[in-house]
């Protein structure tokens, strides 16, 4: 089940961070994306000294936590997507597919005329789209 | 428990014993350690001591058999490796052997005690003869009956040698490999044994396969066979979790729950060594994740809850351990392999032992905070007379049985069963325990260590992540000082990256350290910050360290925003720290928060300010707009409002001054003096401001008063060059145009110019230019008043080096020349003063100006003597008072510069020539030509007039009017020198200089470009090789020409004599060299000659000389003139004698023509002398119209040639 999705500016500042967890307690996912821009940072700089994959948006699994784990995809203006996950095992279609879609809802709520670049996502009807998303994740898409 | 695992750290080594012969047990001992595989080896000294090797008999396997007590047996791997040897060798003397009956007998009795003691088990024996040298015969015979007798094959009975170094050796060497191979055998064989019945699954209890799934893998551990011994402790493990998954948890008591998970533990923490010893670390990585998420959710009773925690963090914090060990000592670093058989993915973190010590020191925190809630329980419940019977002292309680069980109540009966503890005791037990750990000290060495590996690499987010747990564990520990220290190091982080509820977590617990350390400052600020930020969502308590700071949501915000408010107001006290007073503001203790540019608290309170001009004339009013907002989530009203500024005067406070605009609100209602702000709007008031000194009027500051003892001062910024708060950039909507009217906002200034009160004065500074340098130049400065009256004055009159610098002009150092000034100020003596030889002194630079009524003017002069050619920049100040009425309190301030250029006024050169036709023969200077250096300025003949010729030219622009021009002799006595013309006294001088009274008239005027000479006899006394002749000084004075008369300068210099001085140059004339000349030559001829008409001319040839001087003379023909006389001879001249050479020449041409040349050649000193063409030469008039005497003047001749 995906816990917590967020959305991260090119300054590291946070742009978007919504969490799906029963408990109430966001604190603790302020903290593990927070904390995954460090694996973010150190996976582009590898791969950049590497010289591979510099196409490659999705990063895969950053790393875990003792209850979660958590996946990194970051675009090409450097605006970073994360999302935590209680399950064990995903597919990486699946997560790759998640992540195309978070980050078409962003192109469409950046490209929205009122929202300023850089500054915190309001956007209510872009909180429903990660919503629907975060709803859809796992299931195969309609044909 | 860790103290178990220190004997499952290390593979466990195979044990031998040895017995007889202990003198070389020690030998032995030490060899078989070294041996590869080593050997642990059991040394018994006698044979009495052999029934320690004795093990229990034991029972066949029975299926009906209930189930084990435990899992596995509390001391079976110690036992094994210390006490159950796999071989056991005897030693026997040979004498013993080989000796008589009785000696042979004991032999015999020994052997029969070991296999008695041996009996029923599967150890394997050795037996050693133990001779000294390989000497000796052998009684085959008794060998035989020994073998039989120990049952042993040949190969298990050797001879051991020791007396001879080679001998021993070997023997050791065989016993050796003897013992290391019986050793694997036995091993596999018990192995084989334990194997075959869990193959034959004679029991009925899953446990029991544990614990032979658990045995056969130590044994082949004690055979190296690691491949094996993994697989079995793996097999051992997956049965435990079935033992688990068969019953539930929850409802096992705490010690059974314990013990399995002891269990577990030991099983896990072979199979982590065992792969990661074989370079098998994602693999370890992976067991290690299945683990710790399955037993995760065993957690068992509730009351036991900080046990399982305890547990889990322990897990962490071995494998962790155990990690770091092994990439110590790894030599490459493992790669994740995400690509292993579909299973799920190691990420590098993983493979990182900070990541485990992390989660390690996470799960203590959650020890601690079951511990709390199971201590509440405990104590609620407990009986108060209860006694801790585990405690108690060492001979009622005895080691546990099993592994993971309670120690046993030894007094409470002899089965394992009666012994246990009940389960209140044990958990009384557990609680006491854990009551003297210390969670906190050993969660924040885990955080510490996590640090310190996340720092190596570089996870700088990850460190402030555990800095902030640090810091909670510190507050958990009521060390609100180390607390306060830490998370003040991570908030910077937080608010640069715009983490907003990160650092509301961090400040939520700030405020709480401040609160409880009594710091009634950083409790506001802390609070302020808090309540400022741009939170959108409610922060939920710290998720490690639990509720010990409440939520914090809106309500909540409003509440501390209140309660802040009240305390900084005086009407409330904080409650502080246990057993402290609580903190109340009051005069001596005040709170003055001061907010800069850069401080985090700009979001509280942030004021922008904007003149409405850019400057302002002094004693003028300026309006100046304030724009103040705050973030702060109510409404904030402040008592007073002070707004600084550089000058003091200027400064305004709500309670004595008032706003004269202010939006959106009438003036009339409310408190004038307090100020109400709105959260997130700006409010905009407007002061009027009166600068009292000229110069910069800045606001500085905004001092806004909470009640008596509370104030924040914040410093103002300009609203045009106004930045955005650095942090929460990221923030819509928080930021807004201070201004309406966007040119103030855009342009806005904090800053502004008070310029000084217009003077309606002019000052003139007037003078004829340019100025020549040593007169005193005269400028004429006018102070005409155009509107005030003035009352008093003063004038600054200084001047500088103007910048153009002067082309031509060669500087040998131009530091030394810029310090010395080009010129200097003069005024004249107010009075005669006879002492001075100047009617000028310097000028003081201050001139008082007396009053002046409006249309009035005053005026002074000032001279300028220039001491080089160097234009400067004059200047003037004039500053005064005004008599009007108010415009008396203001200095008024005028300032005039002006350029003034200077030029040289006179050139003055000279020259030595000697008189016409007479030379002498000067001898050094013919030794000068000859070595051609250091030409002296001249080289004149001892008393013999030399002709000085000084010629002044005039360069400047402006005729000079020359009032003398002497020569000061140095030295009357070495050299006389009078002028050209004038007879010979010495006081008289041509001209009537020294007065200058009588008229205009008197001197020579020199225009422009003039070039003036004069002419002086010098007459030397003395021969020198320099001698100084004197100065020439010339005395002048600006022309006053009557064109200049005409000109607008000479209208303010009052046309006095006085006003222009004269000026005396003085020029040093250059060393001569003075020698006196053996002979002196002089020609002697008519001015001119007529046509045909014969003159004579005579080279007279004088010997200076006390000697006879022998002298030569050729001449040189001309085609001019014929002549009669000797052509060359040699004639002899006596001691001061003259010697005449006569010619008679008739002219054959007429016009300018040379005359025969006469070398004269002075054997003795080798010199010779022809006099220079020109002097030589003459002009012959025709013959026979012209008649010289005829005419009065040459000229009027020449004029009646050119008619003719």
């Amino acid at each position: 089940m995906i816990v917590c999705v967020a959305v991260v500016g090119h300054n590291n500042n946070p742009l978007y961070l919504q969490s799906f967890s029963d408990d109430g307690n966001t604190l603790k996912f302020h903290y593990i994306v927070h904390c995954s821009l460090d694996v973010i940072e150190e996976k582009v700089s590898n791969s950049r000294r590497a010289g591979v994959n510099l196409n490659e948006t999705f990063l895969g699994l950053l790393y875990p936590t003792e209850d979660f784990k958590v996946f990194g995809y970051i675009s090409n203006t450097k605006v970073k997507f994360v999302m935590v996950t209680t399950d064990q095992d995903s597919r990486d279609a699946d997560l790759r597919n998640f992540f195309r879609r978070l980050h078409a809802a962003y192109v469409d709520a950046a490209s929205n005329p009122f929202h300023v670049p850089g500054k915190r996502i309001t956007s209510a009807v872009f909180a429903e789209q990660v919503g629907n998303i975060v709803k859809s994740f796992g299931i195969p898409a309609p044909v | 428990m860790v103290e178990d695992m220190e004997e499952l750290r290390t593979p466990p080594v195979p044990l031998v014993a040895l017995v007889g012969c202990p003198e070389y047990h020690g030998a032995i001992s030490l060899y078989l350690h070294r041996e590869q595989p080593p050997l642990n080896t059991l040394a018994l000294p006698d044979f009495a001591k052999l029934p320690i090797l004795g093990g229990k008999d034991k029972k066949p396997i029975d299926a009906r058999m209930p189930p084990p007590l435990g899992i596995l047996k509390h001391d079976w791997l110690t036992k094994h490796r210390t006490r159950m040897p796999a071989v056991l060798a005897v030693l026997l003397d040979r004498d013993h052997v080989y000796g008589d009956p009785t000696q042979w007998l004991q032999v015999c009795t020994h052997l029969d005690n070991v296999k008695l003691v041996l009996r029923g088990r599967n150890v394997k024996l050795v037996v050693a003869i133990v001779q000294p040298t390989s000497q000796g015969e052998i009684n085959e015979e008794r060998l035989a009956a020994l073998r039989k007798r120990a049952e042993v094959d040949a190969k298990c009975c050797i001879v051991f040698i020791t007396h001879e170094p080679s001998e021993l050796r070997r023997s050791l060497a065989r016993l050796g490999s003897i013992m290391g191979e019986l050793a694997t055998i036995f091993y596999r064989e018990e192995g084989r044994r334990v194997k075959l019945r869990v193959e034959k699954k004679s029991y009925s209890s899953l446990e029991l396969s544990v614990r032979y799934n658990f045995k056969i893998a130590v044994y082949a551990e004690f055979r190296r066979d690691w491949v094996a011994a993994l697989k079995f402790y793996e097999t051992a493990y997956s049965l435990l979790q079935e033992v688990i998954s068969s019953t539930s948890m929850e409802l096992q008591p705490v010690q059974r729950v314990v013990e399995m998970k002891a269990v577990a533990e030991q099983l896990h923490f072979k199979i982590s060594n065992l792969l990661l010893h074989g370079g098998k670390e994602t693999e370890a990585v992976r067991w290690f994740r299945e683990h710790a998420s399955w037993y995760k959710q065993m957690m068992g009773p509730f009351e036991g809850a900080f046990l399982h925690w305890a547990w889990v963090s322990r897990q962490f914090q071995v494998f962790g351990e155990l990690l770091q060990n092994r990439l110590a000592t790894a030599s490459q670093t493992p790669t994740p392999n995400n690509a292993m058989r579909g299973q799920p993915a190691i990420s590098e973190r993983e493979l990182q032992p900070a990541y485990y010590h992390h989660v390690s020191a996470v799960y203590m925190v959650k020890r601690r905070l079951a511990f709390q809630a199971s201590l509440v329980a405990f104590e609620t419940f407990e009986e108060s007379n209860a006694v801790d019977v585990l405690a108690g002292p060492p001979e009622e309680v005895g080691p546990p049985v099993y592994v993971g069980q309670a120690p046993r109540l030894l007094k409470r009966g002899t089965d394992n069963h009666s012994q246990s503890p009940t389960e209140t005791e044990y958990m009384r037990h557990s609680i006491l325990l854990e009551k003297t750990f210390k969670h906190s000290v050993i969660a924040i060495a885990l955080f510490k260590k996590a640090h310190e590996l996340y720092q190596l690499m570089e996870a700088g987010r990850t460190c402030y992540l555990l800095l902030s747990d640090m810091g909670r564990e510190y507050f958990a520990a009521k060390d609100y000082v180390t607390a306060m220290r830490i998370l003040n190091s991570v908030v910077g982080i937080y608010r640069e990256e715009g983490w907003v509820v990160l650092l509301g977590s961090a400040l939520t617990y700030l405020r709480e350290c401040a609160r409880r350390l009594g710091l009634a400052k950083e409790f506001a600020v802390y609070g302020f910050e808090l309540l400022a930020l741009p939170l959108s969502a409610p922060i939920s308590h710290g998720y490690v360290s639990g509720s010990e700071v409440d939520t914090f949501g809106n309500l909540e915000r409003t509440q501390i925003h209140q309660e802040l408010v009240e305390f900084l107001l005086g009407a409330r006290n904080i409650p502080s720290q246990e057993g402290e007073s609580a903190m109340t503001l009051s005069s001596a203790l005040p709170v003055h928060l001061e907010i800069d540019l850069l401080s985090p608290l700009r979001t509280v309170l942030s004021v922008c300010v904007a003149f409405h001009s850019q400057s302002v004339r002094l004693g003028k009013v300026t309006r100046l707009t304030l724009a103040i907002l705050t973030n702060l989530p109510s409404p904030v009203v402040f008592d007073e409002v002070e707004i600084l500024f550089n000058q003091s005067s200027c400064n305004f406070s709500t309670l004595k001054n008032n706003f004269v605009e202010d939006d959106h609100e009438d003036l009339g209602s409310g408190s004038m003096s307090s100020l109400e702000l709105q959260p997130r709007k700006w409010k905009r008031v407007s002061i009027d401001v009166i600068a009292e000194e000229s110069g910069k009027l800045e606001c500085l500051a905004v001092v806004a008063h909470f009640g008596p003892h509370a104030t924040i001062r914040c410093q103002v910024e300009s609203m045009g060059s106004r930045e955005e708060i650095p942090f929460w950039k990221s923030e819509p909507g928080i930021d807004a145009s201070p201004l309406a009217d966007p040119m103030l906002a855009s342009l806005g200034q904090k800053v502004i110019q008070v310029e000084e009160p217009e003077a309606l004065v002019d000052i003139s500074l007037e003078a004829p230019s340019p100025g020549l340098v040593g007169e005193a130049f005269p400028v004429c400065i006018t102070i005409s008043s155009a509107g005030h009256s003035i009352q008093a004055g003063d004038l600054e009159v200084y001047f500088a080096p103007s910048g153009k610098s002067e082309g031509g002009e060669l500087s040998t150092s131009p530091t030394t020349e810029s310090e010395v000034s080009p010129a200097e100020l003069l005024v004249r003596h107010s009075g005669d003063n006879p002492q001075s030889k100047d009617n000028f002194e310097l000028f003081a630079g201050l001139v008082e100006v007396p009053e002046i009524s409006t249309g009035d003017s005053w005026s002074t002069v000032i001279y300028v003597r220039w001491l080089e050619p160097k234009a400067i920049i004059l200047m003037a100040t004039f500053v005064y008072h005004a008599s009007e009425e108010g415009a008396s309190k203001y200095q008024y301030r005028l300032h005039k510069s002006k350029e003034f250029d200077c030029v040289e006024t006179l050139a003055i050169e000279h020259h030595y020539m000697p008189p016409f036709r007479r030379d002498a023969l000067l001898l050094g200077n013919l030794d000068a030509d000859t070595t051609g250096g250091q030409v002296p300025a001249a080289t004149l003949a001892l008393k013999e007039s030399t002709i000085l010729v000084v010629t002044l030219k005039n360069k400047s622009p402006v005729p000079v009017r020359l009032f003398k021009i002497e020569v000061t002799e140095e030295d009357r006595s070495r050299c006389v020198v009078h002028k050209s013309g004038a007879v010979l006294k010495e006081e008289e001088s041509i001209e009537p200089s020294n007065d200058f009274t009588e008229g205009a008239a008197v001197g020579i005027v020199v225009a422009p470009e003039e070039i003036f000479t004069q002419l002086f006899w010098v007459y030397p006394l003395v021969p020198s090789n320099s001698l100084s002749v004197g100065t020439i000084s010339v005395l002048w004075q600006r022309a006053m020409s009557s064109d200049s008369n005409a000109n607008a300068s000479e209208a303010t210099i009052p046309n006095d004599k006085k006003a222009v001085d004269s000026v005396n140059n003085q020029v040093p004339l250059a060393t001569i060299m003075v020698e006196s000349p053996p002979l002196v030559i002089t020609l002697d001829c008519p001015p001119h000659a007529v046509l045909g008409e014969a003159f004579t001319m005579t080279t007279k040839v004088q010997n200076m000389t006390n000697t006879l001087q022998e002298v030569s003379f050729s001449v040189v023909d001309t085609a001019g003139f014929i002549f009669s006389g000797a052509h060359s001879d040699t004639v002899s001249i006596l001691p001061r004698g003259t010697h005449f050479l006569s010619y008679n020449l008739v002219p054959l041409a007429s016009g300018i023509q040379q005359l025969p040349r006469v070398k004269i050649n002075s054997a003795w000193y080798s010199a010779s002398f022809q006099p220079s063409p020109l002097s030589t030469q003459i002009f012959v008039f025709p013959y026979p119209r012209f008649d010289p005497a005829r005419y009065s003047s040459i000229d009027e001749a020449f004029g009646s040639l050119a008619i003719s």
